[in-house]
């Protein structure tokens, strides 16, 4: 079940991960250690100074003291420790990560990316890299990679960044190795910043960036692992699974089979002067074991969303086959009847047998007692050009079924302005 | 894109438990001229021979109109390739959530051999009572004469049950797909719609998480046939596009978000265009008939 989920997450692999992808392309990196507890940096094998970086997928890390120089041990130990308790924008982190000095001369930028309104890669650079966004913004030049890449494309980028002499074959040189690896690894985005340039020329990647693409991650098995290490409780918590939140103000949930379908859901359900709190949208595929898959993941998305405080009514509004419209029917009344009418509390007690690592993560959430909000109403809405068969099991159940759009909408509304 | 009910159609990487679409085609008529599944080469499969290879079945097969690629997400380029290898210059796409640096090199491959390239993730197409491309429920669809184009299919579901149930039917429906990179846009499908005989009147169906340059239409729209629109998602609030993934600065200059479409800007390249834009789907049907009478006058 957890490979349903790998792709609703961020796939932001952190420093550590993306420089052991760099020197395996032999892109220059200084010489570094991973440290997994403050302990750890009496084995520090790098002489001082030192810097320690807190490996988290969030930005301005810097700026909120998750990097720090050290000169000697006793304060390596403290600095990391310190490191250690900082969580940086709701995420602490798991590794530091320990690196030599170096001396910059200068610092640029340069990034590999996938755009997607052109639909082609494209190489970005600018002579001004580091932490000041602006500056490097002002000078950013782009190459577009119209035809199968070669590398003038990156001699072009040098040019237009207005590098000169020697810095014009060693910068584009290092960025073909970017490409490669973007290509190689099927990346969404490869980012070194700041690529530093010592005095005598060399460069070194200080900091990099790698976003692996959720659709492609399946055929590198490295990648899976890497970003799979990375999964966080918060990502489950914050994320709420594969719910879009859009206002928490809101009571009314969306769960369609299409995401045309779903957002037209929401104007209506606004255009009824009706809050959506968040929504929806079931996979949706053509193979038969997406059937499989929805039966298995309704329960968890449903635990999901009704842990959400203002949550009055659940509108499933789904058009499609008989075997689909069967399907969720069935799976809603499962869920209703597992969960009992005078819901209380939501039992921590897994409801199937589940592989072992979603099982981990699931329980790390529910270790927290969930303080069970009363249950939602559900209005159905399952259309199929064939005979839907409406099951009995409905009528003990807070659900009401309505085939057309327009009296659904107003069932949900009615519904949300009836409890205040 | 040439479309016929007699086109002769190739089938590729369908899976056992997509054989049911291959009964509904048939049943509708559709002439499902060659397989290829690899390993399988020389058996037949609901009357229709198998091949190994795609040179095999263009061989044995001459003139193939059309393949449909149902391979697995990471078996799509390769098996658009080998059509493409084959000669074979119009593709639909079914499987979705292909990775985006295979359709990139697909889409290159398609634009230098003059190549039609439908979806990623395109249901297919249907013209009611004549043909079924894909994996379309035909039972939807009454006969008629608007044309939809979407990128949604549960959308269109519901779309094409409010027109039928107003009395007007469909010429035809052809899903552009649901990833974020398609190999056609609405705007490639509106000269064969132009010259599509059966076609009265044109539906845009979309919304504000589609892909591409979907109805990024200008004034310059040279058709003369009536076209209303519809983009759902347009009351969203905050479609301000955070970058969830990758550098805040790469996302400035490259549109690293995937859906960077945006329902407002959408209508309003519609309305400037003069296209009448629907405010909810039950409002479409009304929104035809009127810009099918304005368009007689």
């Amino acid at each position: 079940m957890l490979e349903v989920y790998y792709q609703y997450l961020k796939m932001d692999l952190l420093e550590y991960q993306a420089k052991e992808l760099f020197r395996e392309q032999g892109i220059p990196t200084l010489p570094s250690q991973r440290i997994d507890q403050p302990s750890d940096v009496k084995d520090l094998c790098i002489p001082y100074p030192v810097v320690l970086k807190s490996q988290v997928r969030a930005g301005g890390r810097g700026k909120a003291g998750g990097i720090k120089f050290v000169a000697n041990t006793i304060d390596a130990i403290a600095a990391a420790s310190s490191i250690f308790s900082l969580a940086i924008m709701g995420e602490f982190p798991q590794v530091l990560l320990a690196e030599a000095q170096y001396d910059t001369e200068q610092e640029i930028y340069l990034a590999v990316a996938l755009d997607y309104q052109l639909g082609l890669p494209v190489l970005l650079g600018s002579a001004q890299g580091g932490v000041n966004i602006e500056k490097v913004v002002e000078q950013m030049q782009q190459v577009i990679i119209d035809q199968q890449f070669s590398s003038f494309y990156a001699r072009r980028l040098a040019i237009k960044m207005g590098l000169t002499g020697h810095l014009i074959i060693s910068v584009s040189q290092l960025v073909e190795k970017m490409y490669r690896l973007f290509i190689a690894k099927d990346l969404e985005l490869v980012e070194i910043n700041p690529l530093a340039v010592s005095s005598t020329g060399e460069l070194m990647a200080l900091d990099g960036k790698i976003t692996v693409n959720d659709q492609a991650i399946a055929r590198h098995k490295n990648l899976r692992e890497l970003a799979a290490s990375n999964l966080q409780v918060s990502d489950w918590r914050l994320g709420l699974g594969r719910w879009k939140i859009l206002n928490l103000e809101g009571n009314v949930a969306v769960i369609s089979n299409d995401n045309g379908l779903g957002l037209a859901t929401l104007d209506s359900l606004y255009q009824a002067r009706t809050k959506p709190i968040s929504y929806l949208t079931l996979p949706n595929n053509h193979l038969s074991t997406h059937l499989q898959e929805i039966v298995e993941t309704l329960p968890l998305d449903l635990d999901q969303v009704t842990q959400l405080k203002g949550l009055e009514v659940i509108l499933i509004n789904i058009v499609g086959s008989r075997e689909l419209v069967h399907t969720i029917q069935q799976a809603v009344i499962r869920y209703l009847q597992s969960r009992g009418e005078s819901t209380t509390t939501v039992t921590a007690v897994d409801r199937t047998e589940r592989p072992t690592a979603s099982r981990s993560v699931r329980d790390r959430i529910r270790s927290k007692p969930l303080t069970a909000n009363r249950c939602p109403r559900f209005v159905l809405r399952l259309v199929s050009p064939e005979e839907v068969t409406v099951s009995e099991d409905l009528a003990a159940l807070p659900v009401v079924w309505i085939a057309d759009l327009p009296s659904a909408i107003a069932a949900a509304a009615t519904f949300t302005k009836g409890k205040k | 894109m040439n479309l016929a009910t007699t086109n002769k159609i190739l089938i590729q990487g369908i899976s056992e438990s997509e054989h049911h679409y291959l009964t509904e085609m048939q049943g509708y008529g559709t002439n499902l001229a060659a397989i290829v599944t690899p390993g399988q080469g020389g058996t037949t499969l609901r009357g229709v021979p198998v091949f190994d290879l795609v040179e095999q079945a263009v061989a044995a097969i001459h003139n193939i109109d059309i393949t449909l690629i149902f391979s697995p997400a990471h078996g799509v380029l390769d098996a658009a390739l080998e059509a493409i290898d084959g000669g074979i210059r119009q593709i639909i796409v079914i499987t979705g959530g292909i990775p985006p640096l295979d359709t990139v090199r697909l889409l290159r491959k398609a634009r230098a051999t003059a190549t039609i390239v439908i979806g990623p993730g395109s249901t297919g197409m249907i013209m009611p009572g004549k043909l079924l491309l894909g994996i379309q429920n035909p039972h939807f669809f009454s006969p008629g004469g608007v044309a939809i184009v979407s990128c949604s299919s549960g959308l269109t579901y519901e779309v094409a049950l409010t027109l039928t149930q107003s009395g007007l039917g469909i010429s035809l429906n052809l899903n552009l797909g649901r990833d974020n990179i398609l190999g056609t846009d609405f705007y490639q499908c509106l000269e064969f719609l132009q010259a599509d005989l059966g076609t009265e009147a044109i539906l845009l169906l979309d919304h504000s998480n589609s892909g591409n340059n979907n109805l990024y239409l200008d004034s310059r729209l040279e058709i003369d046939k009536p076209i209303v629109a519809y983009v759902a998602g347009y009351l969203l609030p905050g479609e301000k596009q955070v970058p969830e993934i990758g550098s805040v600065i790469a996302s400035q200059f490259a549109s690293t978000v995937a859906t960077t479409s945006n329902a407002k800007m959408k209508i309003n390249n519609l309305k400037k265009s003069k296209i009448p834009v629907a405010d909810y789907p039950q409002q479409i049907p009304d929104l035809i008939k009127k810009a099918i009478s304005l368009h007689k006058k």
